[in-house]
Protein backbone atom coordinates (compact mmCIF):
# COMPACT_ATOMS: atom_id res chain seq x y z
CA UNK A 1 0.00 0.00 0.00
CA UNK A 2 0.69 3.77 -0.24
CA UNK A 3 0.86 6.15 2.39
CA UNK A 4 0.89 10.20 1.57
CA UNK A 5 3.46 12.18 3.14
CA UNK A 6 2.62 16.18 3.17
CA UNK A 7 5.82 17.09 1.89
CA UNK A 8 8.12 16.99 -1.64
CA UNK A 9 10.68 15.00 -1.82
CA UNK A 10 12.85 18.87 -2.85
CA UNK A 11 11.33 22.17 -1.98
CA UNK A 12 9.45 23.94 -4.46
CA UNK A 13 8.57 27.74 -4.21
CA UNK A 14 8.41 29.29 -7.60
CA UNK A 15 7.41 33.28 -7.21
CA UNK A 16 7.52 34.09 -10.85
CA UNK A 17 4.67 33.11 -13.29
CA UNK A 18 5.61 31.43 -16.93
CA UNK A 19 2.94 29.99 -18.43
CA UNK A 20 5.49 29.03 -21.48
CA UNK A 21 7.36 27.01 -18.79
CA UNK A 22 4.56 25.00 -17.72
CA UNK A 23 3.91 24.16 -20.72
CA UNK A 24 7.35 23.37 -21.65
CA UNK A 25 7.71 21.57 -18.23
CA UNK A 26 4.39 19.06 -17.98
CA UNK A 27 5.50 16.77 -20.39
CA UNK A 28 7.53 15.33 -17.32
CA UNK A 29 4.25 14.14 -16.18
CA UNK A 30 2.48 12.86 -19.31
CA UNK A 31 5.17 13.12 -21.69
CA UNK A 32 6.74 9.77 -23.25
CA UNK A 33 9.48 10.12 -21.08
CA UNK A 34 7.82 11.22 -17.83
CA UNK A 35 7.50 10.40 -14.17
CA UNK A 36 3.72 9.18 -14.51
CA UNK A 37 5.51 6.45 -17.65
CA UNK A 38 8.37 5.93 -14.82
CA UNK A 39 6.37 5.43 -11.70
CA UNK A 40 3.70 2.67 -13.50
CA UNK A 41 6.10 1.43 -15.43
CA UNK A 42 8.60 -0.06 -12.42
CA UNK A 43 5.37 -0.64 -10.25
CA UNK A 44 4.09 -2.61 -12.83
CA UNK A 45 7.75 -4.54 -13.70
CA UNK A 46 8.10 -5.31 -10.19
CA UNK A 47 5.53 -8.12 -9.80
CA UNK A 48 8.14 -10.25 -11.92
CA UNK A 49 11.58 -9.70 -10.48
CA UNK A 50 13.00 -12.73 -9.18
CA UNK A 51 15.20 -12.00 -6.73
CA UNK A 52 15.03 -9.51 -3.05
CA UNK A 53 17.31 -7.61 -4.62
CA UNK A 54 15.16 -7.09 -7.82
CA UNK A 55 11.69 -6.60 -6.10
CA UNK A 56 13.13 -3.80 -3.66
CA UNK A 57 14.81 -1.76 -6.56
CA UNK A 58 11.77 -1.34 -8.20
CA UNK A 59 8.99 -1.30 -5.41
CA UNK A 60 11.47 1.80 -3.52
CA UNK A 61 12.28 3.22 -7.50
CA UNK A 62 8.68 3.02 -8.43
CA UNK A 63 7.98 4.71 -5.08
CA UNK A 64 10.08 7.85 -5.63
CA UNK A 65 8.75 8.67 -9.33
CA UNK A 66 5.49 8.63 -8.11
CA UNK A 67 6.67 11.56 -5.57
CA UNK A 68 8.45 13.21 -8.72
CA UNK A 69 5.17 13.67 -10.27
CA UNK A 70 3.82 15.25 -7.55
CA UNK A 71 6.73 17.66 -7.55
CA UNK A 72 5.99 18.15 -11.74
CA UNK A 73 2.80 18.92 -11.41
CA UNK A 74 3.81 21.37 -8.27
CA UNK A 75 6.13 23.55 -10.85
CA UNK A 76 3.54 23.61 -13.25
CA UNK A 77 0.48 24.44 -10.48
CA UNK A 78 2.98 27.15 -9.54
CA UNK A 79 4.08 28.56 -12.93
CA UNK A 80 0.69 29.04 -13.63
CA UNK A 81 -0.88 30.26 -10.96
CA UNK A 82 -2.84 33.64 -11.14
CA UNK A 83 -2.71 33.76 -15.15
CA UNK A 84 -4.72 35.64 -17.22
CA UNK A 85 -6.70 34.39 -20.19
CA UNK A 86 -5.07 37.41 -22.31
CA UNK A 87 -0.78 35.16 -20.83
CA UNK A 88 -3.03 31.96 -21.71
CA UNK A 89 -3.20 32.98 -25.34
CA UNK A 90 0.12 34.71 -25.59
CA UNK A 91 1.56 31.55 -23.96
CA UNK A 92 -0.30 29.35 -27.06
CA UNK A 93 -2.16 27.59 -24.13
CA UNK A 94 -5.29 28.07 -25.34
CA UNK A 95 -6.31 24.79 -26.73
CA UNK A 96 -5.35 23.26 -23.29
CA UNK A 97 -7.04 25.99 -21.22
CA UNK A 98 -9.76 24.69 -23.42
CA UNK A 99 -9.48 21.56 -22.34
CA UNK A 100 -8.43 21.44 -18.61
CA UNK A 101 -9.14 25.00 -17.72
CA UNK A 102 -6.05 25.81 -14.95
CA UNK A 103 -6.42 21.95 -13.88
CA UNK A 104 -3.29 19.37 -13.97
CA UNK A 105 -3.61 17.11 -16.77
CA UNK A 106 -1.04 14.82 -17.83
CA UNK A 107 0.23 15.14 -21.76
CA UNK A 108 3.43 16.31 -22.95
CA UNK A 109 4.19 19.71 -23.89
CA UNK A 110 2.27 19.45 -27.25
CA UNK A 111 -0.83 18.60 -25.61
CA UNK A 112 -1.07 15.06 -26.45
CA UNK A 113 -2.45 13.01 -23.05
CA UNK A 114 -0.52 10.90 -21.66
CA UNK A 115 -0.61 6.92 -23.18
CA UNK A 116 0.53 4.03 -21.30
CA UNK A 117 2.22 2.04 -24.60
CA UNK A 118 4.97 4.46 -23.59
CA UNK A 119 6.03 1.49 -21.52
CA UNK A 120 6.05 -1.97 -21.71
CA UNK A 121 6.55 -5.23 -19.02
CA UNK A 122 7.17 -8.19 -20.10
CA UNK A 123 7.85 -10.48 -17.48
CA UNK A 124 11.68 -10.54 -18.19
CA UNK A 125 13.90 -9.41 -15.96
CA UNK A 126 16.25 -8.52 -18.32
CA UNK A 127 14.47 -6.70 -20.73
CA UNK A 128 12.36 -5.16 -18.61
CA UNK A 129 15.60 -3.61 -16.88
CA UNK A 130 17.45 -2.52 -20.49
CA UNK A 131 13.67 -0.50 -20.99
CA UNK A 132 14.65 1.36 -17.50
CA UNK A 133 17.76 1.83 -18.31
CA UNK A 134 17.13 3.82 -21.94
CA UNK A 135 13.85 5.32 -19.79
CA UNK A 136 16.23 6.84 -17.67
CA UNK A 137 18.69 8.59 -19.69
CA UNK A 138 15.66 10.20 -21.76
CA UNK A 139 14.21 11.19 -18.62
CA UNK A 140 17.92 12.81 -18.05
CA UNK A 141 18.19 14.02 -21.55
CA UNK A 142 14.38 15.52 -21.18
CA UNK A 143 15.66 17.20 -18.38
CA UNK A 144 18.61 18.78 -19.63
CA UNK A 145 16.49 20.51 -22.42
CA UNK A 146 13.81 21.83 -19.95
CA UNK A 147 17.26 23.39 -17.80
CA UNK A 148 18.34 24.65 -20.98
CA UNK A 149 14.83 26.80 -22.01
CA UNK A 150 14.40 27.70 -18.25
CA UNK A 151 15.87 30.72 -16.43
CA UNK A 152 14.45 31.41 -12.88
CA UNK A 153 16.47 29.81 -10.74
CA UNK A 154 13.61 28.65 -8.30
CA UNK A 155 12.59 26.41 -11.25
CA UNK A 156 16.26 25.39 -12.46
CA UNK A 157 17.23 23.84 -8.93
CA UNK A 158 14.18 20.89 -8.53
CA UNK A 159 15.18 20.18 -12.25
CA UNK A 160 18.55 19.74 -11.77
CA UNK A 161 17.74 17.56 -8.40
CA UNK A 162 15.22 15.40 -10.65
CA UNK A 163 18.31 15.22 -13.43
CA UNK A 164 20.36 13.78 -11.02
CA UNK A 165 18.03 11.16 -9.71
CA UNK A 166 17.81 10.01 -13.37
CA UNK A 167 21.13 9.28 -13.50
CA UNK A 168 21.27 7.55 -9.69
CA UNK A 169 18.40 5.39 -10.85
CA UNK A 170 20.00 4.49 -14.25
CA UNK A 171 23.09 3.49 -12.33
CA UNK A 172 20.94 1.23 -9.51
CA UNK A 173 19.13 -0.33 -12.82
CA UNK A 174 22.28 -0.61 -14.57
CA UNK A 175 23.78 -2.85 -11.37
CA UNK A 176 20.88 -5.03 -11.14
CA UNK A 177 21.00 -5.68 -14.60
CA UNK A 178 24.70 -6.99 -14.74
CA UNK A 179 24.16 -8.98 -11.03
CA UNK A 180 21.23 -10.84 -13.17
CA UNK A 181 23.02 -11.48 -16.47
CA UNK A 182 26.00 -12.90 -14.04
CA UNK A 183 23.39 -15.04 -12.47
CA UNK A 184 22.34 -16.28 -15.86
CA UNK A 185 18.50 -14.58 -16.16
CA UNK B 1 51.54 -15.82 1.79
CA UNK B 2 53.53 -12.56 2.33
CA UNK B 3 51.14 -9.65 1.31
CA UNK B 4 47.18 -9.94 1.00
CA UNK B 5 45.29 -7.10 -0.55
CA UNK B 6 41.82 -7.02 1.01
CA UNK B 7 41.26 -4.22 -1.80
CA UNK B 8 41.64 -3.59 -4.82
CA UNK B 9 42.93 0.07 -5.04
CA UNK B 10 41.88 0.72 -8.66
CA UNK B 11 38.20 0.04 -7.99
CA UNK B 12 36.25 3.12 -7.50
CA UNK B 13 35.55 3.94 -3.86
CA UNK B 14 32.05 2.59 -3.85
CA UNK B 15 31.24 3.88 -0.45
CA UNK B 16 32.47 7.89 -0.78
CA UNK B 17 29.10 8.82 0.73
CA UNK B 18 28.35 12.58 1.04
CA UNK B 19 27.42 14.54 3.72
CA UNK B 20 23.06 15.21 4.65
CA UNK B 21 23.70 18.62 3.08
CA UNK B 22 25.78 18.42 -0.12
CA UNK B 23 23.81 14.75 -0.82
CA UNK B 24 20.74 17.10 -0.95
CA UNK B 25 22.32 19.83 -2.87
CA UNK B 26 23.37 17.76 -5.64
CA UNK B 27 20.44 14.88 -5.39
CA UNK B 28 22.62 12.04 -4.94
CA UNK B 29 24.75 10.57 -1.53
CA UNK B 30 26.96 8.43 -3.59
CA UNK B 31 30.08 10.88 -4.64
CA UNK B 32 31.14 8.60 -7.31
CA UNK B 33 27.64 8.59 -9.29
CA UNK B 34 27.33 12.58 -9.25
CA UNK B 35 27.27 13.78 -12.65
CA UNK B 36 27.08 17.94 -13.47
CA UNK B 37 25.16 19.56 -16.34
CA UNK B 38 27.05 21.99 -17.99
CA UNK B 39 28.56 24.72 -15.46
CA UNK B 40 24.90 24.45 -13.30
CA UNK B 41 25.77 24.19 -10.11
CA UNK B 42 22.86 23.45 -7.78
CA UNK B 43 22.54 25.65 -4.77
CA UNK B 44 22.12 24.52 -1.18
CA UNK B 45 18.45 25.29 -0.02
CA UNK B 46 18.18 28.36 2.56
CA UNK B 47 15.80 27.99 5.13
CA UNK B 48 13.70 31.87 5.69
CA UNK B 49 12.86 30.77 9.42
CA UNK B 50 12.98 28.40 12.10
CA UNK B 51 10.28 25.96 10.45
CA UNK B 52 11.61 25.29 6.91
CA UNK B 53 14.67 25.60 9.05
CA UNK B 54 13.63 22.19 10.92
CA UNK B 55 11.57 21.01 7.74
CA UNK B 56 14.16 21.38 5.18
CA UNK B 57 16.36 18.40 7.73
CA UNK B 58 13.33 16.26 7.15
CA UNK B 59 13.99 16.75 3.06
CA UNK B 60 17.41 16.26 3.74
CA UNK B 61 17.44 13.19 5.83
CA UNK B 62 14.23 11.67 3.99
CA UNK B 63 16.15 12.08 0.93
CA UNK B 64 19.17 10.18 2.68
CA UNK B 65 17.57 7.66 3.68
CA UNK B 66 16.07 6.57 0.26
CA UNK B 67 19.17 7.18 -1.30
CA UNK B 68 20.75 4.91 0.86
CA UNK B 69 18.21 2.52 0.51
CA UNK B 70 18.33 2.32 -3.34
CA UNK B 71 22.34 1.17 -2.61
CA UNK B 72 21.48 -1.29 0.18
CA UNK B 73 18.63 -2.90 -2.00
CA UNK B 74 21.75 -4.14 -4.00
CA UNK B 75 24.21 -4.41 -1.15
CA UNK B 76 22.49 -5.68 1.79
CA UNK B 77 25.57 -6.93 3.56
CA UNK B 78 27.08 -3.47 3.60
CA UNK B 79 27.73 -3.18 7.79
CA UNK B 80 28.73 0.60 7.20
CA UNK B 81 25.85 1.63 5.12
CA UNK B 82 23.15 0.27 6.96
CA UNK B 83 24.81 1.70 10.21
CA UNK B 84 24.28 5.22 8.47
CA UNK B 85 21.05 4.46 7.45
CA UNK B 86 19.99 3.64 10.71
CA UNK B 87 21.37 6.58 12.19
CA UNK B 88 19.69 8.92 9.59
CA UNK B 89 16.15 6.99 9.93
CA UNK B 90 16.63 7.58 13.95
CA UNK B 91 17.07 11.54 13.73
CA UNK B 92 14.36 11.46 11.07
CA UNK B 93 11.67 10.20 13.17
CA UNK B 94 12.97 12.83 15.67
CA UNK B 95 13.03 15.54 13.76
CA UNK B 96 10.00 14.60 12.12
CA UNK B 97 8.05 14.18 15.69
CA UNK B 98 9.26 17.77 16.79
CA UNK B 99 8.27 19.37 13.71
CA UNK B 100 4.43 17.90 13.91
CA UNK B 101 4.14 19.48 17.78
CA UNK B 102 5.55 22.42 16.64
CA UNK B 103 3.78 22.90 13.35
CA UNK B 104 1.77 20.48 11.43
CA UNK B 105 1.07 16.99 10.86
CA UNK B 106 3.36 15.42 8.26
CA UNK B 107 1.81 11.66 8.58
CA UNK B 108 -1.55 10.50 9.01
CA UNK B 109 -1.39 8.42 11.68
CA UNK B 110 0.28 11.19 13.78
CA UNK B 111 -2.91 12.92 13.73
CA UNK B 112 -3.01 12.86 17.35
CA UNK B 113 -2.57 15.93 19.04
CA UNK B 114 -6.62 16.14 20.40
CA UNK B 115 -7.94 17.74 17.26
CA UNK B 116 -8.34 16.52 13.54
CA UNK B 117 -5.89 18.84 11.29
CA UNK B 118 -4.62 16.42 8.32
CA UNK B 119 -6.81 18.53 5.96
CA UNK B 120 -5.14 22.05 7.21
CA UNK B 121 -3.17 24.20 4.61
CA UNK B 122 -0.57 24.86 3.24
CA UNK B 123 -0.54 21.40 1.14
CA UNK B 124 3.07 20.78 -0.67
CA UNK B 125 2.23 22.08 -3.84
CA UNK B 126 1.50 25.17 -2.41
CA UNK B 127 4.52 26.74 -2.20
CA UNK B 128 4.14 27.78 1.29
CA UNK B 129 6.70 25.77 3.86
CA UNK B 130 6.97 23.14 1.05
Amino acid sequence: MFKYDKKLPYPINIKKKDLKMAKYIITQFGGANGELGAALRYFSQKFSMPTEEGKNLLNSIATEEFGHNEMICTMVHQLMKGATLEEIEEAGLSSMYTEHGKGIYPTDSNGVPFSVTVFNSVGDPIADLVEDMAAEQKARVTYEHLIDLACDEDVIQPLLFLRQREIVHFERFKELYEKYKKMGY
Amino acid sequence: MLFEFETNIYERPKNDILDLDDGFTKGNMFADIYDEYKDYKPKMIKAQNEREALLFNIYKLDFAINDLNLYLALNPDDKSVYQLFTKYCLMYRKCVEEYEKKYQVLELTDDTFGKYTWGSNPWPWEGEYV
